[in-house]
């Protein structure tokens, strides 16, 4: 139901097509491969002969510089490609029209199986496979950034003078959804990586007011780097750098690993969680908090044994595992925020981390832990712990 | 059923030049506010007697739910209000048309020279004063499934004609769509700005998000702390814990912020910032400001202890711990969960120094480093042992006299 300056008979392909995206389409609370095989199957429905369709979306994600979204008629199916980094400086990715679309900004059209189709090795190979017509027609996001987009028919004869225009149209509209959505995933990709997943998805669902919204029990996960300060004082700074990130890294991969979620990285200390739902899940949280702490173990005596030079000092860690209820949410001063964890769970982990470094134990787990899981410990004494009014039983896991 | 059909109003067919310019450019304007304003402008060229043309959309702001935008036909001035989280409990929202859009009217319009027309909102009563003759109020739906509200105005005798209303209903579901594009941008802004600072943020949201991107910088950094946290965490129940640190929080971050200094993080009950000298003339300017903010953030807590006593609560006892050096600034952690910090031997020197707050009964410590680029006079406590620290560090106070002056003035 659209008129525009143009031929109106081209225009209504495209208003159907419109209509869904502006419409149904925005709330669809699909993912971005659910939400391309239904634009596409519209596209057809309307009429417009494509057979492939092809969406670029840049990404913030610290691992994925780029994702491709691909559609082919014959499956009916997109399927999802991450370019890492790397990948979107490679000779595939530069010597494709899509891309060079996207990189100048003007749309680029060849009808397979004419001259044109030279420029380009992968329109070759495209008109082997069937295809008449290749239509690529860059986006151009609110900062000016160029985002990839292109449609392909096998119809004999290639794109309709009026296919190409309502192609068009529906770009334009395209452009704007992909540039939304990639807006929002940026926002979570970035919450994701700087505070974690489940933190990051509480707020963006509207949790951003300072207060704690819950209380849960948890496994709390402390551990830090042993003689960190004198470190820093005796290595390069890109050894302490490489030191630092190494160590995260192995207990980031242990802890997710096992359904824990870090909460936050101080100084060269983590503080990890898992979150027991349920009282009954209370051995099996404890059970996969020790697999986390035996894997980040095993995980970093064998980093360590390509290590134990003065440039690459071995790493030397501390852990503690304790149990309780946390309060979750919010806080800070009223426009700079952490989403974090406080209670005496966390403090008491911190204390016996402390202890363990000072009695020489890699690990040290509260007796409210060990006495969850069916791992043999040893049992490290009674201690007072600064700040806590009973005294502590604490235990280390025996292998 | 499609938003369009779902709209009070029919869509009919038009060429429009508003409706073109928005799909193609409207977000290159790349605010909210300068696309209300072009889109208003805009259409009034084109002969739409508008008054007025707001807009109200969510924020994702800790302190504001949702930011209006209001574009005045008669002078072209731009106006922005912001509403807080409890807004929505108070009777102004309560009685307001905004309330039937954000619970899913398709919107309404209330042509006020009519005299049937229902009078059935406060506002209408304000807005026929102002000498408005037409009232439309419609949808903004976001991909979310919420909808924000976007109203139009007139102070033509005969109201909005159905066309200019059609042209309307018709710019909705495009106009919707830039908005929510630049509503992202916003909310995004936002967050990292909440999360993890002003220039972290940026940084980030430009695309600094690599483990390994980082410089080394010169900085005055500052740690503070609260005394006795695990004894009061394990005494009190963590609301009650809560409330002092956040009350702790905005004392410190206040002062910090006042004076250009940039917070990092807060771990338990600490905070980690940073003035950089590059955001200073040199280091003296910074080390001037970091010692101000830490003379601000004493008054702040020693006024809420003086609040805390006349209720008969224990004072809250912190440390400030100030130190200058190198640090390196950026992305550190695990590949895919970072962090935005600072790291280096200053940073644990500084934390070391924060440590003895405790053992020499002092509130505010000082390194040489910062002690001799300030321009103030500062008080020798001798050399110190820091753990971990080779050699013995000479530390400065602010001399006794002074000190009482900081928490008085």
């Amino acid at each position: 139901m659209r008129f525009l300056t143009s031929n109106r008979i081209c225009m209504n392909k495209a208003d159907h097509v419109i209509d869904w995206m502006l419409g149904e389409g925005r709330t669809t609370g699909q993912d971005f491969v659910g939400y391309g095989e239904q634009f596409c199957a519209r596209i057809v429905d309307a009429g417009i002969p494509i057979s492939r369709w092809f969406c670029g979306v840049r990404t913030l994600h610290p691992l994925v510089g780029a994702t491709g979204y691909i559609w082919h008629r014959d499956t009916g199916r997109v399927s999802e490609e991450l370019a890492s980094w790397g990948d979107t400086q490679s000779d595939a990715f530069i010597k494709n029209p899509v891309f060079i679309a996207a990189h100048t900004g003007q749309p680029y059209r060849c009808r397979l199986g004419t001259e044109r189709e030279l420029e380009y090795p992968i329109l070759v190979n495209l008109r082997a496979a069937g295809l008449t017509d290749y239509l690529a027609l860059p986006m151009t996001f609110s900062d000016g950034t160029r985002n990839p987009l292109s449609f392909q028919t096998d119809a004999p004869g290639g794109f309709e003078e009026d296919d190409i225009a309502a192609l068009t149209q529906i770009a334009a509209v395209m452009s704007l959804v992909v540039e939304a959505e990639a807006r929002e995933r940026v926002a979570r990709q970035v919450l994701d990586t700087y505070i974690g997943r489940r933190t990051g998805q509480r707020v963006l669902s509207g949790s951003i007011q300072r207060g704690m919204k819950e209380t849960i029990l948890s496994v709390v996960w402390m551990s830090d780097l042993r003689g960190f300060t004198a470190m820093t004082e005796s290595l390069p700074q890109d050894a302490v750098l490489d030191q630092l990130n190494t160590y995260f890294e192995a207990v980031a991969n242990a802890v997710s690993g096992q359904g824990g979620e870090i909460l936050k990285f101080m100084g060269d200390g983590v503080l990890a969680i898992f979150e027991i739902p349920a009282a009954d899940s209370t051995r099996e949280k404890c059970a996969a908090a020790l697999r986390a702490a035996f894997a980040a173990r095993a995980a970093i005596r064998k980093i360590n044994q390509g290590r134990g030079t003065r440039d690459k000092p071995t790493i030397n860690w501390g852990l503690a595992l304790d149990i309780g209820e946390v309060s979750y949410g919010n806080i800070g001063s009223p426009d700079r925020l952490d989403f974090t964890v406080i209670g005496s769970a966390v403090n008491q982990a911190a204390r016996l981390e402390a202890l363990g470094a000072q009695i020489g134990e890699t690990m040290v787990i509260s007796q409210a832990v060990a006495r969850e899981v069916d791992v043999p410990m040893r049992d490290l004494g009674t201690h007072t712990i600064k700040g806590i009014r009973l005294p502590q039983q604490a235990f280390a896991p025996i292998n | 059923m499609s938003l369009i059909a779902a709209t009070a109003f029919p869509v009919a067919q038009y060429d429009c030049p508003v409706h073109d310019w928005t799909e193609n450019f409207g977000r290159s304007t790349g605010s909210v506010s300068r696309l209300v304003h072009e889109v208003g402008s805009r259409f009034q060229a084109c002969g739409l007697p508008l008054a007025r043309l707001s807009v109200i959309v969510r924020t994702l702001h800790p302190q504001i739910a949702v930011t209006g935008y209001i574009w005045n036909g008669e002078t072209g001035a731009m106006d922005e209000f912001t509403a807080d989280h409890q807004s929505q409990s108070r009777e102004s929202y309560q009685q307001s048309p905004v309330r039937q859009i954000f619970e899913g009217s398709p919107g309404l319009r209330r042509r006020l020279r009519d005299p049937e027309c229902p009078r059935d909102f406060p506002i209408l009563e304000d807005l026929d004063a102002e000498g408005i003759t037409d009232y439309l109020i419609l949808p903004v739906p976001f991909s979310d499934g919420r909808s924000y509200a976007c109203s139009w105005a007139t102070r033509d005798p005969a109201g909005f004609s159905d066309e200019q209303v059609g042209r309307i209903a018709q710019l909705m579901p495009t106009f919707s769509l830039v908005l929510e594009v630049l509503a992202i941008r916003t909310i995004s802004r936002n967050l990292m700005d909440t999360y993890l600072g002003h220039s972290a943020g940026m940084r980030v949201l430009e695309g600094e998000i690599y483990r390994g991107v980082n410089e080394t910088i010169e900085a005055v950094i500052w740690i503070s702390d609260l005394r006795n946290f695990t004894r009061l965490s394990d005494e009190y129940a963590p609301p009650v814990v809560l409330g002092i640190l956040n009350d702790h929080f905005e004392r410190v971050v206040g002062a910090i912020t006042r004076h250009q200094g940039e917070v990092l993080k807060f771990m338990g009950d600490s905070v980690l910032a940073i003035f950089p000298i590059a955001s200073f003339d040199n280091p003296g300017v910074a080390a001037d400001a970091a010692l101000a903010a830490a003379r601000e953030a004493r008054r702040n807590i020693a006024a809420g202890n003086a609040e805390r006593a006349g209720k008969g609560l224990v004072e809250i006892g912190y440390g400030i711990a100030l130190n200058m050096g190198e640090v390196v600034y950026g992305n550190i952690g695990s590949p895919d969960r970072l962090d935005f910090t600072v790291i280096g031997p200053s940073v644990n020197q500084t934390a070391r120094i924060e440590a003895l707050c405790k053992t020499l009964s002092r509130k505010l410590l000082v390194s040489s480093s910062v002690a001799e680029a300030t321009s103030e006079k500062l008080e020798s406590l001798g050399f110190q042992v820091l753990r971990g620290v080779r050699e013995p560090q000479e530390i400065f106070a602010v001399p006794h006299q002074q000190q009482n002056l900081h928490e008085q003035s």
